[in-house]
């Protein structure tokens, strides 16, 4: 990985397409592998824009925590798979599908206009534009998920934004940072892993009830 | 201390929060051994105590985040428990509101990490009056998340309701106290944050509308473990607004309130155990008269309600008396909100008292029994408050002592 990087390092400015196509995805596709493939999509293309910023460490660091982060959330929703009966999901309107794609595209448009009036400090707009985008892009996932894995998912973008602003702590401090920030990416991966084993051993599904933000009806 | 490369050094005032820490994770073990619940406290007790402890020690903010963070996602385990036993419908809650805990905690050490590398940038640029904005904004989001100021409190209600109480009085009490004594730490390194960064107003704000608003929404609960999270917005939002004064006296009060706020969460999520623990309902109305079935813990329920509710002499009269003076100080219609604040938590503390001591419509069945030993060490703990509020300079010197060097403090 670190030297497919180096090579294309000067070639930043063509991975903003695929990185909103990537994460958009997200939101409009159902089946968990494909989920999980998308996430390793937009790890992978943000550790291009890391390394074209930061350095080759926090990019490589970046992309194995990443990866990590999907290897468990696959293997976990893997394993889960095996026991749990087969449901059918519900259908989305095409009033639900028609306003998440506004508000997709709506972030978008927000994080372009935000990186290119007020690009973040030590940034170049591109790496400024995937620091606005990346953390949009998970709370969106985040609202309108109801899968456990999607909101897996959604978390994980925010470590993007994470790593882009990197860590100014100098010396041998910096590296045991960078194993540390990591390695809670990954427990929370785990600890989402198991809140989807939980679940599907209570309720044999991976979804939490329609509306998990905000619940419906009075409760005081 | 030096342990690798970083650097851990317990300053006075950590070492007191990290022995109260130790204390109530003691007290909440106990707890649940005598209602005869699962382990997983046990378990992840001395878990709960490593990470707590590196958080208030190491010297490195970004580390601190981090181990809170990890404190955070331990608790989720406390959630949910090890085995699901609920019915569906009720297990999809717990799994609903883990994950909203797990979403709020993410978030948070995102906000609070990104807010920190931008601090150390504007370290680095003084000049740039937005980057210190931003970077103020980043930090008051990730501490109003985590510590569930309104509007960045709706995580907690449904959390509280789906949990244990014991569970609750974890998250409640041990993340708030650490991801407090973290806050004083950041304001202490920091101090142009509250300065010059000009969030004051909005902080303030938010703080008010906390006080105001838990005490409100406690009043109309119905349910006792959505009240507890209520309760807690309200008295955080009181902390809150001390704090924000930036004076000795405020930071006192913030420190004393902060204490009396741990002890009563303890304190009501052991009665709330209790009462479970009999079979009794939830609802509020239902617990009419319970002080004759359950004497102790309706005795400490009482103490603790009266100590949040600031009467005298008790720990949050204490508290909250300074709160006034240094509100009046900084601004009257501060202390006019602080005011109405105090009269909403009397109203529904008075209330929970009346309930529990006078009204005798809905008396509880005739099968619920106290479980003596948890009324007895509830009372024991309450005792604490009504202790302190009795003689409370010792306290007072110690924190009077400690607040004085904080840089964030005027006067």
């Amino acid at each position: 990985m670190p030297t497919a990087i180096a090579h294309l390092a000067w070639w930043p400015g063509a991975l903003l397409l695929p990185l909103v196509l990537a994460s958009a995805a997200v939101l409009f596709v159902d089946d968990w592998r494909l989920n999980v493939g998308l996430l390793f999509a937009h790890v992978s293309l943000a550790a291009l824009v890391t390394q074209a910023e930061r350095g080759r460490e926090l990019a490589t660091a970046g992309w194995l925590a990443g990866a990590s982060v999907c290897a468990v959330l696959w293997s976990s929703r893997a394993a889960v798979g095996r026991t749990m009966a087969a449901r059918r999901r519900p259908r989305r309107s095409r009033v639900e599908a028609a306003f998440q794609g506004f508000l997709v595209l709506g972030g978008a448009l927000a994080a372009l206009v935000l990186s290119q009036a007020s690009p973040l400090p030590g940034l170049s707009r591109l790496a400024s534009f995937l620091a606005f985008w990346a953390p949009i892009a998970g709370l969106v996932i985040l609202v309108f998920s109801t899968d456990v894995l999607k909101i897996g998912v959604g978390l994980a973008f925010l470590s993007t934004l994470v790593n882009l602003l990197g860590l100014p702590e100098a010396g041998g401090n910096r590296i045991l940072l960078l194993l540390a920030l990591n390695a809670v990416w990954i427990a929370m991966a785990l600890v989402v892993g198991f809140v989807l084993f939980w679940l599907a051993r209570a309720t044999g599904d991976t979804r939490v009830d329609s509306a998990w933000v905000v619940r419906p009806g009075r409760r005081r | 201390m030096r342990l690798g490369n970083l650097d851990f050094a317990l300053s006075p005032l950590g070492a007191a929060g990290f022995l109260l820490v130790l204390v109530l994770v003691a007290l909440i073990a106990a707890t649940n051994r005598m209602q005869g619940r699962g382990r997983m406290v046990f378990r992840l007790a001395p878990l709960v105590l490593a990470l707590a402890l590196a958080t208030l020690a190491v010297q490195s903010l970004f580390v601190a985040v981090l181990t809170l963070q990890l404190l955070g996602l331990a608790n989720v385990f406390l959630l949910l428990g090890r085995n699901p036993t609920l019915p569906p419908l009720q297990a999809q809650r717990s799994a609903a509101a883990a994950l909203k805990y797990v979403v709020a905690m993410t978030l948070s050490t995102a906000l609070l990490l990104a807010g920190l590398a931008l601090v150390q940038a504007h370290q680095l640029e003084p000049r740039q009056a937005v980057l210190t904005r931003v970077a103020a904004a980043a930090l008051a989001l990730g501490f109003g998340l985590r510590l569930a100021f309104f509007p960045l409190h709706l995580w907690l209600p449904d959390v509280c309701e789906a949990a244990t109480p014991m569970a609750s009085a974890v998250v409640l009490c041990v993340d708030g106290l650490v991801t407090g004594l973290l806050l004083l730490r950041v304001l202490d390194l920091y101090p142009w944050l509250l300065l010059r960064a000009g969030v004051r107003p909005i902080l303030l704000l938010a703080s008010v509308a906390s006080a105001v608003l838990g005490s409100l929404l406690a009043l109309g609960a119905s349910d006792l473990r959505r009240s507890i999270a209520y309760a807690a917005i309200g008295e955080m939002g009181v902390i809150g607004i001390a704090l924000l004064s930036g004076s000795l006296v405020g930071t006192v009060a913030a420190l004393l309130l902060g204490l009396n706020r741990a002890i009563s969460i303890f304190v009501t999520c052991a009665g709330a155990i209790n009462v479970e623990h009999t079979g009794a309902s939830r609802h509020l109305r239902q617990l009419h008269g319970l002080a004759r079935r359950m004497p102790l813990s309706a005795t400490a329920l009482g103490l603790v309600a009266a100590s949040s509710a600031g009467l005298p002499p008790t720990l949050g009269f204490a508290g909250r008396y300074l709160a006034l003076q240094a509100a009046g100080q900084q601004d009257p219609r501060l202390a006019a909100a602080l005011l109405v604040a105090t009269l909403l938590a009397l109203g529904y503390h008075g209330r929970s008292v009346y309930r529990l001591f006078f009204a005798g419509l809905e008396r509880p069945g005739p099968g619920i029994r106290e479980q003596r030993s948890l009324g007895a060490l509830s009372l024991a703990v309450a005792g604490v408050i009504a202790a302190l509020g009795c003689y409370p300079w010792p306290l007072l010197r110690f924190l009077s002592e400690t607040s004085r060097h904080f840089a964030f403090v005027q006067g």
